[in-house]
């Protein structure tokens, strides 16, 4: 990801986060001054009431009400006689965002704003950034903070580049050392968080809203953007966009003006919220206003703010069945029906791709695994495969009764393990495997046996962690058939 | 406001396996592994009850040591060998039983090592006996059956750690012949066993020979069944290409490229003696040259032979570096229209320029055509990729 580069920034409106981007490039602490000038320190009570009034919600995908957070916080200093933990969550593991790691890179100081505004207000005992270990932002952000001063100890906290290490459980508990995959049971982060402390844990951009808010002030924040949701979000708009780039748009924007800005073509179908969001049809995209209740109508949602209009150049079900893939991979491995349960769904998906009329076999894959895991992975990766068939079914109708669609994948869904990073792939020698299986015995997360007998696999380069049990399954192979293809780094 | 500390952490320590657990890199076992045996010994080597149980263990070890190899061994064969039975077993077991098999192969390994080790402190045989066979004076032929199959087990299990790099190309079949040298190792491993040191008891040597009657016939199984399983079906149905009509030499023999830009090649040759005449007997009429006298030959290159023996097509699969690309004017000399059943202009010209592309580039030209090759099956199998 090092090589990949951070998309430019443009607004819609009066740009407020992105504000002073296009003059300054990046703000250092002079510059950001400059562009939103101070503000002043809010109580614990004025926080609640701030963040209430211009219903600010979550940005990282789950939209939970922002004031609720800090009062649940609060009650639980209250409670246990501690003081609160303040963790910016900036790893944004989605491989399609760019949002969050857009102001990392940019607006340092409005994360830190926001931390310490929260930090003063809560009078907490540290502020922790949790940011990606892929090195974009990390200088910025660094940088960023030994040139100001914090209201507490605050420290960054780099976590590996992985789909689930966005997850708050799981920065947390890599936070604390352990490893970094989302807790087994259900823990309020609110009450035991942080080394056992009361944690408030929000989003980087949710924090750099709140900064916003805290020199607008509740009125003239509200002044953009519809009455329920107010103010600006930011939206990465990527997939076939000729220009992708980081928009920050009042809500209420017509989708289409988003999308026009960035020269996307819809073509069959728009991913909305990430990969573990929906598909929306092309014919609904020019009644949407970018908001999550105008979203929500058309059956999507806005998650973090991803937009990934697949385009009419590349195969759709192709790049679903890829996407599907990479996420059975990104499984922690710690919730069997995940573990095994996503390859399934993957190879379902894969086989409707390959023309195979197999939608019930998704179906059933995805009733599988909904629902049965810590964290939200499966649920989010059946939504999403199940949605892509729904939205795609002239393609899958193509693919099954047809010639397919006759168009190539071309990648338009971003992958983050390219054979050119080093990623390897398993490939099989098929004149010389004869289905002895033991490969699918010793790894079955990525090796599945189809109905003969012979192992099926993603074509996908594989996440490092996989690779392993990759190698192990060519060890055993006794054909000497299966291979893992040489690194082209 | 307390000033701000900058103290930057890397959660980069915790984990990056799937499972929350972080393997181990290989060279760190290795080393801890080592270090603590060197730190057991020194400290066992400084008591006195240590030195006594490094007496004992070096007593024990001297005695037993190669009969603990030759029982490994024999079981890491017969393991492997029932490991690949379809039959009756399931891949579970099978999976269990490969990983026995490497189990005990590595225990035959360390305790040979062991073995060879006492045997050298006592001075039982010298250094070089453990290398070069058959040169220690005293129970020659049994002591060189030992260094034999010791370094024949070497190479199997290096074959057996090395084994995910014969997935090449046509390799598959070299790891197992290497491989299945053990099968002809093991009696010879067995001859040292029960030779060369203290005479065995009558039924150490009956079992010894049941299981080498057991494994033979395993081995029968094994070979029956790979032979009744063949699913080459083309190999079986479609015979051998053959070539179709009287094979006649074409006009300009095979030239060096080298050459052709000193001489002025082949067209030069045509120039100056004429234009060649035939390629096929039955496609042109045959030039009055060839009625009466011999043909005549361009005087640089000689005669050549007419009876080309023909070269039996093979039933495999052909890999496209192995044809010469027609599309490619490189290949190919300007005026030789290569003929199929010409084999031995092709041999010469393939080994002509096997002598120019050779190294780096002939591996990268090889690898562009792997990846050519695997799009178009690609293509054809439907996965537009």
């Amino acid at each position: 990801m090092s090589t990949t580069r951070v998309p430019p920034v443009t607004a819609i409106g009066t740009p407020r986060i992105t504000a002073g981007f296009a003059e300054y490039g990046r703000l250092d602490l002079l510059a950001h001054r400059e562009v939103h000038g101070g503000f002043a320190a809010l109580s614990a009570g004025e926080l609640i009431g701030l963040a209430d009034r211009i219903e600010l919600r979550g940005r990282g995908g789950a939209g939970f009400p922002f004031a609720r957070k800090v009062r649940a916080v609060l009650d639980s200093c209250r409670r246990q006689e501690l003081p609160p933990v303040i963790v910016v969550n900036a790893t944004e593991g989605e491989p399609a965002s760019w949002k969050d790691k857009a102001i990392l890179t940019r607006g340092p100081h409005l994360i830190l704003d926001g931390a310490a505004l929260a930090a003063a207000a809560l009078e907490a005992e540290e502020i922790v950034i949790g940011i990606a270990d892929d090195g974009i932002g990390q200088s910025s952000i660094t940088a960023a903070l030994a040139e100001r001063r914090m209201p507490c100890p605050a420290r960054i906290v780099t976590v590996p580049h992985r789909f689930i290490s966005g997850e708050g459980g799981a920065l947390v508990r890599g936070i604390n050392g352990e490893a970094h995959i989302p807790p087994g049971r259900k823990v309020r982060s609110s009450d035991n968080g942080v080394l056992g402390l009361p944690t408030l844990l929000s989003n980087a951009e949710t924090f750099a809203q709140l900064a916003i808010a805290a020199r607008l002030g509740p009125w003239e924040y509200n002044a953009v953007g519809i009455p329920e949701e107010p103010g600006t979000v930011l939206l990465t708009v990527g997939g076939s966009a000729t220009d992708p780039a980081v928009v920050e748009a009042p809500t209420g924007t017509p989708l289409t003006d988003v999308l026009d800005m960035c020269g996307a073509d819809i073509g069959p179908g728009l991913l909305v919220g990430g990969y573990h969001g929906k598909w929306i049809a092309p014919r609904t995209a020019p009644a949407v206003a970018v908001s999550r209740k105008g979203f929500a109508m058309v059956g999507g949602t806005l998650g973090a703010g991803i937009l990934l209009p697949i385009g009419s150049t590349t195969c759709p079900l192709g790049e679903v069945a890829q996407v599907v893939q990479y996420l059975a991979g990104e499984s922690a491995g710690q919730c069997g029906p995940c573990r095994l349960g996503l390859p399934d769904l993957a190879r379902a998906v894969t086989m409707v791709s390959l023309g195979g009329s197999a939608l019930e076999n998704v179906r059933q894959a995805a009733g599988v695994v909904k629902g049965r895991g810590a964290c939200s992975h499966p649920d989010g990766t059946a939504r999403f495969a199940l949605s892509a068939l729904e939205v795609f079914g002239g393609d899958v109708e193509a693919h099954t009764n047809g010639e397919g669609c006759g168009k190539q994948v071309r990648g338009i869904l971003p992958l983050p393990y390219t054979a050119e990073q080093g990623a390897r792939k398993l490939a099989v020698d098929w004149s010389r495997c004869d289905g002895h299986g033991l490969c699918s015995a010793v790894a079955p997360e990525i090796i599945r046996l189809d109905a003969n007998g012979f192992p099926a696999f993603p074509q996908t380069p594989l996440p490092p962690w996989l690779e392993n049990g990759a190698r192990k399954a060519v060890n055993v192979c006794p054909a000497l058939a299966l291979r893992l293809t040489e690194a082209t780094r | 406001m307390a000033r701000s500390k900058n103290n930057q952490r890397s959660a980069r320590r915790v984990d990056v396996a799937a499972t929350g657990t972080r393997p181990a890199s290989t060279g760190t076992v290795v080393l801890l592994v080592v270090s603590v045996l060197a730190a057991t010994w020194a400290v066992a080597m400084m008591t006195v009850p240590g030195r006594l149980g490094y007496y004992y263990f070096f007593a024990y070890a001297e005695f037993y040591l190669g009969v603990i190899t030759l029982v490994s061994l024999s079981v890491t064969i017969m393991v492997g060998l029932i490991a690949t039975d379809r039959l009756v077993l399931s891949i579970r077991q099978r999976v269990l039983l490969q990983s026995a098999h490497r189990t005990t192969g590595l225990i035959a390994v360390i305790s040979l090592a062991v073995h060879i080790w006492t045997k050298l402190v006592e001075q039982h045989i010298r250094w070089i006996d453990v290398v070069v066979p058959f040169l220690f004076p005293y129970n020659r032929l049994a002591i060189g059956f030992g260094t034999v199959s010791a370094l024949v087990m070497v190479l199997v299990m290096w074959t057996g750690l090395a084994r995910a790099r014969f997935v090449g190309r046509g390799r598959p079949w070299m790891w197992r012949g290497l491989h299945a040298l053990s099968y002809l190792m093991w009696p010879i491993a067995l001859a040292h066993g029960l030779s060369a040191g203290r005479p065995p008891t009558p039924w150490v040597v009956v079992s010894y020979l049941v299981c080498v009657l057991l494994v033979l016939v395993g081995l029968a199984v094994r070979l029956s069944v790979r032979l009744n399983r063949r699913k080459d079906f083309s190999s079986v149905v479609t015979g051998a290409v053959r070539p179709v009509g009287t094979l006649v030499p074409t006009a300009a023999p095979p030239a060096r490229r080298a050459a052709d830009y000193e001489t002025g090649g082949p067209r030069a040759v045509r120039a100056q003696f004429g234009e060649p005449a035939y390629r096929y007997a039955d496609e042109e009429p045959p030039p009055p040259s060839r009625q009466g006298a011999e043909p005549v030959y361009p005087p640089a290159y000689g005669r050549w032979a007419v009876d080309v023996p023909r070269e039996r097509a093979g039933s495999g699969r052909h890999s496209r570096a192995e044809f010469v690309d027609l599309a490619d004017p490189d290949h190919l000399p300007p005026d030789e229209t290569p003929t199929l059943v010409d084999m031995a202009s092709r041999r010469a010209r393939r080994a002509a320029r096997q002598g120019t592309r050779r190294g780096r580039a002939d591996r990268r030209a090889r690898v562009s055509d792997e990846l050519a090759d695997e799009a178009y099956w690609a293509r054809l199998r439907g996965e537009a990729n």
